[in-house]
């Protein structure tokens, strides 16, 4: 995600760049509604620091947006970034403006690049941001990135989060090695009339290679819940609320569906917990 | 366990339950808001979690504020203020 810095002041307010005067008064009323001092929603999410420059760059986006003639220097000013963007010949030759940019990945592997999972909400920043600095580090490859043509122009240079290493450019870098099918996994035992108990998760878990251990690190679900679902120690557990979640995401892990089993062992801890039997 | 009878303790509570149940269902709520139909499909994980809430706060308390409602607005849904939908 581009840092609140590096942002535009129509990225800030989530509205496109020829977007009306009654927009944009909308966008800023939002966003001041959402991000605004004292904000439930982003207390836990935002430290001080970035709540305050949000505010402040919110603030500006109103000043120069809603004023014509400042909206109209902005975007001057946005397009000559653009242009510069699209005539920097590399981000390291002498003179660029960006420099300082940090190394980039470079055009030899301009396959896509790895990026985080499409239900990451991070993946539509992160992707541009890697595209761009590939096609900084070698134009002439662009050809080999159709999706490069089809992102929309970027008003200012992303950095990229992390620094990421160039390989040596002599020799150049060998093919990558064809990819390493896995190993099917193991077929996960059948369960009778969606009875998702304990015992049934450990023999999925185990169907899959997995140790306790190694679930819980994927999950983030500390040992001694995963432990006391296995065992059926209900009253161990945490309340159904909690539950259901840390279900779902063992389900999800072992690629089971993870409603089903929520349900199915929620039903049998409820009757488990009054007394009944299940 | 004592019950919370204090209105700030009871709002944390509130909201740390609504963070955990954002938490978990990402993918449900996000589709339940893009398809208006958000409240059907979290009732159980809603429904959970107002239960706990419930059962930690004083009667008195829990009867006259609406400190989950609330943080079900506030931490569940107006986080997802980006996703599209008619509803907003």
């Amino acid at each position: 995600m581009k840092r609140l810095a590096d942002q535009t002041l129509y990225e800030i307010l989530e509205v496109r760049e020829d977007a009306a005067a009654a927009e944009i008064q909308a966008a800023c009323e939002r966003a001041r509604d959402i991000y605004g001092p004292g904000s439930l929603a982003t207390y836990t999410l935002m430290t001080p620091d970035e709540a305050d420059m949000l505010a402040k760059r919110i603030d500006e986006a109103r000043a120069t947006l809603l004023d014509p003639e400042a909206r109209a220097r902005y975007d001057e000013a946005l397009r000559r970034t653009g242009e510069a963007v699209a005539a920097a010949g590399g981000a390291n030759a002498p003179g660029a403006p960006f420099g300082s940019l940090p190394p980039v990945i470079p055009a030899a592997q301009a396959s896509p690049p790895p990026v985080a999972p499409p239900e990451s909400e991070e993946a539509p920043a992160a992707r541009p941001a890697i595209l761009l600095a590939a096609a900084l580090e070698s134009p002439e490859d662009e050809e080999d990135l159709p999706e490069a043509r089809e992102e929309p122009r970027l008003a200012k240079p992303i950095p990229l989060e992390r620094e990421v290493s160039a390989p040596p450019q002599d020799p150049p870098a060998p093919l990558p090695a064809p990819a390493v099918v896995p190993p099917p996994l193991p077929a996960v035992p059948l369960v009778h009339d969606g009875a998702w108990t304990g015992d049934a998760l450990r023999q999925a878990r185990e169907a899959r290679g997995l140790t306790i251990q190694q679930i819980a690190e994927r999950t983030k679900v500390t040992r001694h819940h995963i432990e006391n679902i296995e065992g059926e120690r209900f009253g161990a557990l945490p309340a159904p609320v909690y539950l259901r979640g840390i279900l779902v995401s063992l389900a999800r892990e072992l690629r089971l569906d993870g409603q089903k089993v929520a349900r199915a062992y929620l039903e049998r801890s409820a009757a488990a917990l009054s007394g009944k039997p299940k | 366990m004592p019950l919370i009878d204090a209105p700030e303790a009871a709002m944390r509570l509130a909201r740390a339950i609504c963070s955990d149940v954002s938490l978990y269902n990402e993918e449900k709520i996000v589709r339940g808001i893009e398809q208006d139909n958000f409240f059907d499909a979290l009732r159980e994980e809603l429904e959970e979690g107002r239960e706990l809430y419930r059962s930690r706060v004083a009667p008195e308390l829990y009867q006259r504020t609406n400190f989950y409602d609330r943080a079900i607005v506030d931490v569940i849904l107006k986080s997802k203020g980006h996703v599209k939908s008619k509803i907003w």
